[in-house]
């Protein structure tokens, strides 16, 4: 082993340092929440609080964003499940309302707008 | 056409060390993996042996007949892989010469190895992001630089100590070197 050989191992590791951070950063990207009711399909930045009334087959599903999570808060259900299933705001996570046809997840763009899809790989 | 013998020799050392590339392709290929792009890199060799002696037309062709060596014995030779192989050769190859010729007696093959897995890494990180999977694909650079700092690490110690013992070796790169 000689002195560029260490010089080039650290830089090696610097790299690799790099890379973890670069990996990590940013990959949520932006939030959203993705309902579907009716037929209907609406994008919620969970950024920006609000609430949406939404109409099904049995009546009024309320879904409510706030601090950065959604939640049902009312529904004309019989069972509430929905509103039972409490807040959700990580990728993936969803809450549906089976009687009133309501889903709700949440989804994560990434911050350039491309995505890996099906059509990929 | 008539050939000369030292042309002839010449061919015959280089396609040697192709088919080295080859057999030690085929070698690694049996070795499983435990990811799927962790890769030994004992193709390699013949390439990091050869930066000593031979000249850059000749590396050309060893790092050719590797990259077509690989394609067919890992059947990537037909898809976008095989473009990820060549792109991240040609560039260890590139790096490893300007760092051997450049660092002279400052640099062992170590470092040497080292440095043409830190490329390879590099560039076939940048392919993946750019133009096939997109930034998701940014997850795996920690795992290639990583595992490639690993097994540049051997190759090299191993071609160090290969080039300190081997007759072999020694008798070819005085065969070449009086063509």
């Amino acid at each position: 082993m000689r002195l560029l050989d260490y010089l080039i191992f650290l830089l090696f590791l610097a790299f690799i340092v790099g890379s973890i951070f670069w990996s990590s950063g940013g990959k949520d990207g932006v939030l959203r929440a993705e309902i579907e009711a009716s037929g209907e399909l609406y994008l919620l930045p969970l950024a920006q609080d609000g609430e949406l009334a939404l109409e099904g087959p049995v009546g009024e599903t309320h879904v409510e964003i706030s601090d950065g999570t959604a939640r049902i808060t009312h529904s004309d259900c019989r069972d509430k499940i929905c509103i039972a299933m409490g807040s959700i705001q990580e990728p993936s996570q969803w809450i549906a309302c089976l009687p009133n046809r309501v889903f709700v997840r949440i989804v994560a763009e990434s911050p350039t707008g491309d995505e890996v899809d099906a059509g990929v790989f | 056409m008539p050939v000369s013998s030292d042309h002839k020799d010449r061919l015959e050392i280089v396609s040697f060390l192709g088919a080295l590339c080859l057999f030690l392709s085929a070698v690694e290929y049996l070795i499983p993996k435990p990811l799927p792009f962790f890769r030994l890199g004992l193709a390699n060799l013949p390439l990091l042996l050869g930066l000593r002696f031979l000249r850059p037309t000749d590396l050309l062709l060893v790092l050719l007949l590797k990259v077509l060596g690989q394609g067919l014995v890992n059947g990537t030779l037909a898809s976008y892989v095989f473009l990820f192989s060549l792109a991240g050769s040609a560039a260890s190859l590139a790096t490893m010469s300007a760092v051997y010729r450049l660092g002279k007696t400052k640099v062992s093959l170590v470092g040497v190895s080292l440095s043409g897995a830190l490329a390879s890494s590099v560039v076939q990180v940048s392919l993946a992001v750019t133009f096939v999977f997109g930034p998701t694909a940014r997850l795996i650079a920690p795992l290639s630089l990583g595992s490639g700092l690993a097994t540049g690490l051997v190759i090299g110690l191993f071609a160090v100590r290969f080039v300190k013992v081997s007759r072999w070796l020694e008798a070819l790169e005085v065969r070449y070197r009086g063509l």
